[in-house]
């Protein structure tokens, strides 16, 4: 029985991209966020929260839960329920594409779950500086905001989006 | 009772405790080889392994003073002195004393089988005696101690403060030996420091000794955490942090060689290197106490490992029997299949051997629940007396574990609420002192464990009016005994007006009920007023590893844990019937009331004129039929935790891998009972 | 030894949550998931060792006010003063009968007003 998961070399990226940042953390404190696509927007993920990503697969669904639980996948043996990002952030959820993902987070206290987005981007280095506190509509989940590429990108609070349906 | 149960924590005890006193040994024995073998070759003896001889004499001496093993704790005591002194190169160490040492062992291991009985052997006494006496005339001729140098290195005072008396003599001594002095500072991950940390053990080790570990707060106390080093070797500062990859900056120079001193002799002697304790020791060690220390996380992987073997076989059956059907393979096929069957049951067997490892007897809850027992007799003088039955009646480690809670709770309550005064019983005819007893007995998959008391029952009228009274029912609801009852189980409900000190905060049946259900088990309460109640729990033996049967509701596919499966049967819509607003299954002349699983979990209805199968679930007493629209076969699972932040998810106990890495929910049988159990409506 | 002294505590009719870590290492992994109220240590472990710990746990303002307890054989008075002087809060010397262990400890606990029961 294989075990092997068609996985990306995102984490490896993801974990680079850590170590790189420990090394390099001197006076300037840049940030690590991971750019994805939810409902045509641009969001952020803090990047030593991001535990891996991982392409759609199919999907267990779990009776009687919230609408924003679509059910739970087996990752490497642990049973992760997965969340619809695009419903947290009050935006449009079409069926999954080729380019969905579900990326895996854990919280402070190192609980996981596996959020879905449209696409994964790719992982931007924002000095601390370049982060600009949130416009008033953005909702409670967005800690700050920064500019990328002529977009407003938002930085989501991964303990917040958990604390959206832990009953 | 409480005199009986008291011997038997000594026992247990007394059982670890030679246990433990094996494995020691036995280390021991392993280390004195590695000395000998060292002394062979002519090299020292390494300081790592004679501290761990000596740590090993010094719990022996310990622990068997502790258990009045006082002849074997005498042996141990002296062991540990021309240990202490070997380590800190007060003595040197050659073929007399490792002979002695050898002997020592094997005595202490002779002691320890025949003091289990604690009276003196005579005949032991003077060996150890004898043995005594030569361990202390070889000290005796020791050469003379090693003299304190008196240069003061640069150490950080931290250190310093820190450095036990044998670390001290370990870093005199290589201050001695002309070796360099060398602070390293790391700062490590809190959550995997030990890799680390044995890395740079390891290299600080090749390349000289590695004194002493002191740790302290990381930078984020949280998530780091430093460590200072302290390491002796020929190395400069700069070329041993090259050897270990660190910075230069972590490794500081605490103190550089003056012209090296005299060259001490480190421990071998230069005598004759024959080959040491040639005599083959004759006496094996039979392990007395028959146990095993295990882990139970590594129990848990075994169980895992376990059941990919069993997914691996049916994998392997499944190709087995395609080859067999095809003529041009049949005959490899057949041969194939004959060698499977047979790989069939031996891993059958290996489960059933794992799962029993994890079984542990109630014996250690039912002490609890003596002790609990005397301390209320003492705080409210009452005259309990507390029977328990069925203390070997083995269950699942992990259960035994959560089942405290909830029992000690039960029996509080029935100490304190259901059982009467001395003068009430008189009056009632009952003998003066009030009786609980606990039982507990294996059925097939479950356990089930009873609480009952002689008090004065509950009274289902009482009940059902300060049910009324807290407006959780309408006044005109009817109830029968049974559901009144239940209503005890609702949370905030007490008949008592104050809640009594010694039943905590009035922390009630709802509690203990949902406690039991996490573990996937069921209570119920029966009582008659004036004679006494029993509350029954039914749990399942094991949550570990279960036969589950697959089942299929529309498009979803679930697993049922067999062990609450009673049997399964094809249902017609005629064989549905209804009574008293539910709908009903008559089997043999039971009558069981259905749930449907697609209605239940949401997944739209199934057409009425459809053929279905009922899988019949009993846990204890209580049984129900489960409606589903296939039966798909049957599977060993591992049942896995839903990791997430959703907390509960009714109805189901976890979920397993099928197979492809497709998880498939486990369904939680007894809240399954409990739900169906309730229902009076039947669904639109 | 662990397993005595566990034995010894959780025989104590108050019921203590006790946690165990099999070494020195083990315990910093397991100091910071908890508040503890007491710790107990042994100064002879296989990787740092006792008086390590102590200094540990007295830099760190989180345990620093824990009470601590060591437990040792009566040959080295030197490593009994050391601890002492980093701050432990008893030294208790080996043999020792279960009953002592349990009353220090009680002691200990029943200043710091204890949360848990």
């Amino acid at each position: 029985m294989s075990q092997q998961r068609a996985g990306e070399s995102w984490d490896v990226l993801a974990r680079a991209a850590a170590h790189a940042r420990e090394a390099r953390d001197e006076s300037t404190s840049l940030r690590e966020l991971l750019w994805v696509e939810v409902g045509g927007e641009p969001y952020a993920l803090p990047i030593e929260r991001v535990r891996e990503i991982v392409r759609m697969c199919p999907l267990t669904r779990v009776p009687r839960a919230p609408a924003l639980v679509l059910g739970v996948i087996s990752l490497r043996g642990e049973i992760v329920q997965v969340l619809d990002l695009r419903r947290a952030l009050g935006a449009a959820a079409p069926p999954p594409t080729r380019r969905s993902r579900i990326v895996v987070l854990h919280s402070e206290a190192g609980e996981i779950a596996g959020w879905l987005v449209d696409a994964v981007s790719q992982v931007l280095r924002v000095p601390e500086a370049e982060l600009l506190p949130p416009l008033g509509d953005a909702g409670e989940l967005v800690t700050a905001i920064c500019v990328r590429d002529e977009r407003f990108v938002s930085l989501l609070e991964p303990d917040r989006m958990q604390s959206l349906v832990a009953a | 009772m409480a005199g009986k149960s008291r011997k038997s924590v000594r026992d247990k005890a007394q059982h670890e405790f030679v246990s433990e006193a094996e494995e020691l040994l036995e280390r021991m024995r392993h280390d004195l080889s590695t000395l000998a073998e060292a002394h062979a070759a002519g090299r020292g003896a390494p300081p790592a392994t004679v501290n761990q001889l000596f740590r090993s004499a010094h719990t022996l001496k310990g622990s068997a003073g502790m258990f009045g093993y006082s002849q074997l704790a005498e042996l141990a005591h002296h062991l540990e002195d021309v240990l202490d002194r070997l380590r800190m190169g007060r003595t040197t160490l050659d073929r007399t004393g490792i002979a002695l040492l050898d002997e020592s062992v094997s005595l202490a291991a002779v002691a320890l089988e025949k003091l289990g009985g604690a009276e003196a052997d005579e005949s032991l006494s003077e060996a150890i005696a004898v043995l005594v006496g030569r361990i202390a005339s070889f000290g005796e001729h020791a050469p003379p101690p090693l003299e304190a140098p008196l240069v003061a290195p640069l150490l950080p005072e931290g250190l310093l403060r820190a450095l036990t008396e044998y670390e001290e003599s370990r870093l005199r001594h290589s201050i001695a030996r002309g070796s360099a002095l060398h602070v390293i500072e790391v700062e490590l991950d809190l959550a995997a420091f030990e890799e680390g940390l044995g890395d740079l053990t390891r290299a600080i080790n090749e390349v000289g000794e590695l004194i002493s570990t002191l740790p302290s707060p990381g930078s984020g106390s949280d998530s780091h955490i430093r460590f200072l080093l302290l390491a002796a070797t020929e190395l400069g500062a700069a070329e041993l942090a090259v050897r270990l990859e660190l910075d230069a900056a972590a490794v500081r120079s605490a103190h550089t060689p003056a012209a090296a001193a005299g060259a001490e002799s480190e421990g071998g002697s230069a005598a004759p290197r024959e080959p040491v304790g040639g005599e083959a020791d004759a006496t094996s060690l039979r392990s007395l106490s028959g146990t095993v220390r295990v882990d139970i996380k590594k129990l848990d992987e075994l169980m895992n490992r376990v059941s990919e073997l069993a997914h691996e076989r049916a994998a392997l059956r499944a190709l087995v029997v395609r080859l067999a059907a095809d003529p041009s393979t049949a005959r490899v096929g057949l041969e194939l299949d004959k060698i499977q069957r047979g790989l069939e049951r031996r891993v059958q067997a290996l489960q059933a051997d794992v799962l029993e490892v994890r079984m542990v007897p109630l014996r250690q809850v039912f002490d609890k629940l003596t002790r609990v027992v005397r301390r209320l007799k003492l705080d409210l003088g009452k005259d309990v007396r507390l029977e328990l039955r069925g203390a070997e009646t083995e269950i699942d480690k992990l259960i035994v574990e959560q089942l405290v809670d909830p029992l000690m709770h039960l029996v509080r309550n029935a100490f304190d609420h259901a059982i009467e005064s001395a003068e009430e019983r008189n009056r009632a005819g009952k003998r003066p002192e009030g009786l609980i007893l606990v039982e507990a007995t294996q059925r097939g998959h479950n356990v089930a464990l009873e609480v009952r008391d002689d008090g004065r029952g509950i009274d289902a009228g009482a009940v059902r009016a300060r049910a009324v009274e807290k407006g959780l029912i309408a006044a005109d609801t009817s109830l029968t005994k049974k559901e009144a009852l239940e209503l005890l189980f609702l949370p905030g409900f007490s008949t008592r007006h104050e809640v009594s000190e010694t039943s905590g905060r009035g922390v009630g049946l709802d509690v203990v009920r949902a406690n039991v259900a996490a573990l996937g088990g069921l209570v119920a309460l029966e009582s008659t007023p004036g004679e006494g109640t029993l509350v029954s729990l039914t749990l399942p033996i094991t949550l570990a590893i279960i036969q589950a049967l697959l089942v299929g509701v529309a498009d979803e596919h679930f697993a049922i844990p067999l062990g609450g499966v009673r049997e399964t049967l094809v249902v017609s819509p005629s064989d549905v019937q209804r009574s008293a607003g539910r709908e009903i299954l008559n089997l043999r002349g039971e009558a069981l009331p259905i749930l449907r699983l697609s209605e239940e979990f949401g997944l739209g209805a199934t057409p009425r004129d459809q053929k279905q199968y009922a899988v019949v679930l009993g846990m204890g007493d209580a049984h129900i039929a489960l409606l589903v629209d296939r039966l798909e076969g049957q599977q060993d699972a591992v049942i896995k935790p839903v990791l997430g932040p959703l907390r509960t998810l009714r109805g189901v106990a976890g979920a397993t891998e099928l197979g492809a890495q497709q998880a498939v929910l486990v369904l939680d049988v007894s809240a399954l009972i409990e739900d169906g159990g309730r229902r009076r409506e039947a669904r639109a | 030894m662990r397993a005595l002294i566990f034995a010894a505590l959780e025989s104590l009719e108050e019921k203590l949550e006790i946690d165990e870590a099999e070494s020195g290492f083990a315990a910093l992994r397991i100091l910071p998931r908890h508040a503890y109220d007491l710790i107990v240590t042994d100064i002879n472990m296989p990787d740092i060792n006792g008086l390590e710990l102590v200094s540990f746990v007295k830099r760190d303002p989180r345990y620093r006010s824990t009470p601590l307890v060591i437990v040792s054989s009566e040959g080295s008075e030197r490593d009994r003063e050391k601890g002492l002087a980093l701050g432990a809060d008893a030294y208790l010397v080996k043999p020792f009968a279960a009953e002592e262990l349990q009353r220090l400890v009680l002691d200990l606990l029943s200043q710091n007003r204890p949360r848990r029961s």
